[in-house]
This record gives structure tokens, sequence and C-alpha cells, in this order.
């Protein structure tokens, strides 16, 4: 039975705990969450012996209550938790993005991979219902080549919490793409290699400081393939909406909200709702990683992923700072990972 | 209400343009006309529309504009001649309807424009602006509904194929002669951009969507950056020529956009393909399909080709027409004009120059 530590202060402890009565060959034995009151209650509703205010203490004080770490809290940057958590012995599952820079990922690697300890990035769209399907129909062959990948993601800004919200204020970081990541792992997760070039493009804000707003991104892979993906924080309010096509040389797969709303009629205009999927994707995700570990393979999204995503991410960013396209290649050359 | 007489020059590529011109009580259909020097082919096609009209055929474009009393010249010829025609027949003085795409040299159409303009014409360039869900979506941003649109995205997947998959071709075959391909699809409709010169599916397809965006945000496009392959037809790919496209848009006003263009085959969709159009507003966003309104259709022995879904109510033919009919009685502009129809071939241009150059490409403001 692997025992689970959950760093978290936004919440996420509330999912978790859902999740947890149906997890296997695993369960939650501590928690750390910077609101004291959070972690303790938390720690009871979800049957945890220990709890703690923050990483440090939790890793000093309970080192021996568990065997791996769920990072979610935004201090996992500035402390340094991904190189911490692995020096310490400790198989991570770490909510992307693993690190803000480059050479920050390349370092969490490196070390997880001297302490031979599993590296799992948090990413949960991959295991959302839908995209397993468009997942699934794609690795089996029956569409064929995949050649272009729209994705549309819009969400009102009071429902999204963007990267530029979680980051500590201190971190030279005002990169409006960040929100990307989810989108660009998974066109590289479908493609099965990263871009070799970016186009992207924002919607300019009169104050610069805010990263709320419009991204567009452009994405080119070899063979010829392409996708389009594009980011709203500027819905009113509410439910967002999110559509994935992907156009393969054989067939084509469309996971797209519009197909599945209903109507409600309460006078005037229906109103379209969305059924929702439930927590399924998040618990197929920890499953992974808690099978992962097990087994002593590599997980589904292991660090080099979460490099990748960071590294295309950091190449939109400096398209969008000089208004042309860049090679991800020449971005790729000042790679500091060192293999162990 | 007076009505029109209209010469069909050249009726080869496809006859739904010409069949849709009398969809409109006030414009009848006179006479074909061709060049005598076009091949067999050409002129077997064009016989078959006059006969089937019962209106006479006549192998010289100049004599049948000067014979019968024609105002209207409807076009739709091979791409390379789309514009040589139209010119022809508005330095004649008639009226133009012509078929997409507007050609495949951007020094055409700014030929057209000229005639157009010199002989105070009206020109109408074919497009689906008039379906139900592209009149809906007008009607709402008009509205106000999602407040000033400042980025909008259409899809328009062609779910048809397009002779042989790519890859099929055997060692030692000859490439697939574009030309050849496209009159011997005719027979049962799988052909594609008719013309000596092979058109990929941005130029060809490409119009359509981008005349939605033209219509429904009214902005002239600054700057794009595209990617374009052959990837799902062995013509394509012999003819050097795209079938799937994505084109990053920039336009006047600070708004973005995108097109996602492909003949992406009939496997890849039930019906005619996934046609849809995102609009994102300063105080909303909009949602479209363009196939809706439709009803669905399923019964025992149903043919694996027929479409499950069937479009209604569309009226696309008449309105475009009354358009059209509208801008020569009241001497106002038609709804996809000559300089129109010349920036959407610009915009097309630029994305296949972006596409070899992996670069975004500036467009001219004029």
């Amino acid at each position: 039975m692997l025992r689970l530590a959950l760093v978290g202060d936004h919440g996420v402890g509330a999912t978790y705990a859902r999740i947890a009565p149906r997890l296997r060959k695993a369960r939650f034995t501590a928690i750390a969450d910077s609101d004291g009151a959070t972690a303790q209650a938390l720690a009871a509703l979800i049957g945890a012996e220990v709890w703690a205010e923050d990483f440090d203490t939790l890793l000093a004080k309970h080192h021996g209550s568990f065997d791996a770490m769920l990072l979610h809290s935004a201090s996992r940057f500035k402390e340094q938790h991904g190189a911490r958590a692995a020096q310490a012995g400790k198989h991570i599952l770490c909510q992307s993005p693993m690190a803000l820079f480059r050479h920050e990922a390349a370092e969490i690697i490196s070390v997880s991979r001297a302490a031979r300890i599993c590296l799992m990035i948090g990413q949960d769209l991959r295991f959302a219902p839908a995209i397993r399907v468009v997942k699934e129909n794609g690795e089996s062959g029956r569409l064929g080549e995949p050649g272009l990948l729209r994705i549309h993601r819009w969400q009102a800004s009071e429902c999204s919490p963007g990267l530029s919200d979680i980051l500590p204020c201190d971190r030279p970081v005002a990169n409006p793409l960040w929100p990307l990541l989810p989108e660009i792992d998974l066109a590289c997760w479908l493609f099965g290699r990263g871009p070799e070039i970016v186009y992207a493009t924002a919607r300019r804000e009169e104050k610069p400081t805010n990263t709320r707003g419009y991204v567009q991104l452009h994405l080119g892979f070899s063979d010829g393939g392409m996708a389009l993906i594009d980011y709203a924080e500027t819905l009113p309010k509410d439910d967002g909406y999110f559509s994935l096509s992907l156009i393969g040389s054989k067939g084509a797969a469309y996971a797209d909200d519009h197909h599945n709303m209903q109507l409600l009629f309460t006078g005037g205009p229906p109103v379209a709702l969305k059924t929702l999927q439930g927590d399924l994707h998040l618990l197929a995700q920890l499953q992974e990683f808690v099978e992962a570990v097990e087994q002593r393979r590599e997980p589904a999204i292991g660090g080099t992923d979460g490099l990748r995503m960071i590294e295309v991410v950091e190449a939109a960013a400096r398209s969008l700072a000089i208004g042309d396209s860049v090679r991800c290649l020449e971005e790729q050359a000042e790679d500091t990972l060192t293999p162990a | 209400m007076k009505r029109f007489r209209c010469a069909v020059l050249s009726v080869i590529k496809h006859d739904y343009i010409a069949r849709g011109v009398t969809a409109h009580p006030r414009f009848e259909v006179t006479v074909v006309a061709d060049d005598a020097s076009q091949p067999d082919w050409v002129h077997e096609r064009n016989q078959k529309f006059a006969d089937e009209f019962r209106i006479p055929y006549v192998r010289d474009v100049e004599r049948a504009l000067a014979e019968y009393g024609v105002e209207v010249a409807v076009v739709s010829s091979e791409a390379e001649r789309h514009c040589d025609l139209s010119v022809r027949a508005a330095n004649a003085g008639l009226h133009i309807v012509q078929d997409k795409p507007m050609s495949n040299r951007l020094s055409e159409c700014d030929r057209v424009v000229e005639a157009v303009e010199r002989n105070r014409v009206k020109f109408l360039m074919w497009n689906r602006n008039f379906l139900p869900a592209v009149v809906h979506a007008q009607q709402v941003i008009a509205s106000g509904a999602i407040g000033q649109p400042w980025a909008i995205h259409v899809d328009f997947y062609f779910s048809k194929d397009a002779g042989p998959p790519k890859g099929s071709r055997k060692p030692g075959d000859p490439p697939i002669n574009w030309l050849q391909y496209q009159i011997a699809a005719h027979a049962d409709g799988s052909d594609g951009a008719l013309g000596r010169e092979p058109i990929g599916e941005l130029q060809n397809e490409g119009i359509y969507p981008l005349a939605y965006i033209r219509c429904l945000t009214g902005a002239n496009v600054r700057r794009v950056f595209a990617r374009t392959t052959a990837h799902f037809h062995q013509v394509n790919v012999d003819n050097g020529v795209d079938d799937l496209a994505t084109v990053t848009l920039e336009m006047e006003h600070g708004l973005l956009g995108s097109l996602c263009v492909g003949r992406i085959g009939a496997a890849s969709h039930p019906d005619i393909g996934e046609i849809k159009i995102h609009v994102l507003g300063t105080a909303g966003a909009l949602v479209i399909s363009e196939a809706r309104p439709e009803v669905a259709v399923y019964y025992r022995g149903q043919p694996e080709k027929e479409f499950r879904h069937r479009r209604v109510a569309i009226d696309n033919d008449y309105l475009l027409m009354e358009n059209f009919a509208h801008a020569i009685d009241t001497d106002s502009e038609t709804i996809l004009d000559a300089r129109a129809g010349r920036a959407i071939c610009a915009i097309t241009e630029a994305a296949l120059k972006s596409s070899r150059l992996g670069k975004p490409v500036n467009l001219s403001a004029r």
C-alpha cells in the first residue's frame, strides 16, 4: 500500500477527498496546507494520520509517514519542492507546470533519476473521459496519421485561476501562454512528438501586468502536422467551453461541448447546460501514478513531458515577444538536461 | 420588377451556380457560351447544360454577349479562366456572378476589380453567407449580445474523398495528372478545383470561411501565419497542393482569428463535414454549427454515403441572387464584391507563402 502525502493550498484537497475511497493500492497518510485548520480538517476527512502547515515541516517531522508526495502548492516553484522531494527519496506526482523555467525542470528530472524515484507530471486533461476516447482511437490506428488538432478552451475569468494568480509575485514570470500548458501537452501527446515551429498571438491588454485575456497558438509538427489552440479567460461568468477536434488521415474525432449541451426552458430563450464528466479523470491520473510506482515503470506523463511543455511555452512566449515564428529545435539547443 | 437575362459563360465545373441563379424569379438563363478553342470535354458539358435548359450553346463568347440581349454573366469555368471571362463580360457591360476561387493569381483578380469598377457593373463572388446559421450568427452579433467581436475562428472541414488515398501510388506508377483526374471525377461529383493548374483546398474552399469572417466582422486581414500539407489524397501529393491547412489571422482593430480548411475524406464525418464558427466578443461568445437547422434520417438499407443529417430551410441561392438584384437596382455593393473577392484571394496567397516560408506574412492595406 503506497502512502501518499498531499501538499496543496488551493482547495485541491476536497477533490482528492472525494476520490480517495475509490483509490486502489494507496491511501493518504499525510496532508500539508498553508492553512493549518484546512490541513487538519482534510486529514480527518481523508483519514490521514499526520498533517502540517508547510512542505518543510511535513518533510522534517513526518518523513517516515509517507512514500510519495502530490505537489500542488504554488510554493513548489520558489521552495523547489520537486527537487527536494526527490532528494528525500519520495516518489512525486507534481502538478503541471513542474517548474517555471527549463533549467529548473531539468534539475528536478536529474535529481529524480539519480534518486531512482518515480516522477509523474499531473496533467489531468489527458485522463478526461472524452480525451481518452480520442487518444484510444488515435492509438488504435483508426484515425490514421494525425494531421490537425484544433482546441478551443474558453473560461470565465472568475472561474479560471490562471497561473498568474497562483504564481508567487516575486518570480519574474509574465508569460500569458502559461494557461495553454494542458493543451500544449495534449498536442505533443496526440502527435507523439514536440512541435518544430511555434507562432503565438494574443489580445493586447492595456495593462502590461494583466495576463488575463486571450492567447492563440499555432504549432507545426514534422511531416506536416499542425495544431491551432486558443484560450480565453473572458467569458462573462459560469461554465466554460472546451472543444477538441483531431483530424487524421483516415478519420476524425470531435470532442466538443457544443455536442453535449442540454436545454433548460425557464421563459425566454432556452439556456444550454453542459453535462459534466465528473472526477474520474483525477482518479485515473492518481491511479496511474500509484501503478507506475508499484510496477517501477515510467508513468504516463514523465518529467520529460513536463519539460517539453515548458520548452514549447517558452518558445511561444518568445514568438509573442518578437512577433515572429520560432523554431523549437533552436530553443531546445540550449537544453540543460543532464541524463543520469 | 425587371427580369435579367443571363449568359452562362462556361458551366463545366459544377452547375450549382447556374442553377442557383435560376432560384430567383428575376433571373433566367438565356444562353450558354464559351470559346470555340476549348477542348471537347468543355463543349460537351456546356452543351449538356444548354440542352437541359433548352437554350442555345454558342461557341463564341463575344457573339453570345452581343446577340442575346443578356445583362448578367454567370461564370463557372476552370479556375484560371474565371477572371478572364469576367473581365470580358464586364467590358461588354454585363453584371457578373462568378464561381470560386476568384482566381489562382492575384493579378487576375486585379484585372477584374479594374474592369468591374471602370464599367460600373456589379460583381458577386458565389458564397454561403446566406445559410441560415450564418445569417443567425450575423443577427446575434449585430444585436450586441456578445459585445464587440475580437476573435473569430472558422473550421471548414469538407468530408469528401478525392481519389485514392495518400501513399497509394505504387513504385513506378506515374503521378496523377490533375486535370485528367478532375475531369474523370466529375462523374461521381468528387471533383474539386477544376483547372489546368493544380489548386489546393485552401485556395479552393477558403473563400467560404473567409467570407464568413468578413461578413461577421467587417475587418480586413493584415497578417497571416499558415501551415499547409497534402495529408489525405494522392492527387494532392502528386501535384504539390494542400488538402489540409490552418491559418492564423491578424486583422484590423486588433481582431484575431484562425481558419482550418480541409478536404478530410468521406470517412471523417457522417455528413458534409464539421463546419463551425466560433466568435469571442467583449461581452460573451458564440458557437455556431453551420449545418443547422438539420433533420436526422436513418433507415434500414441506407446507402453508406448518404448523409444522415440533412440540412433544411436552406435559401442561400435565392438570397444571394436577391442581394445581387438589390445591388443592381440600387447601385449598391453585393455581399461579396470584386474587391472582397480579391482580398480573400490575397489572404490565401499570403497564407501559402507563409506556409512555404514558415514565417508570418503581411498583407498590404489596399
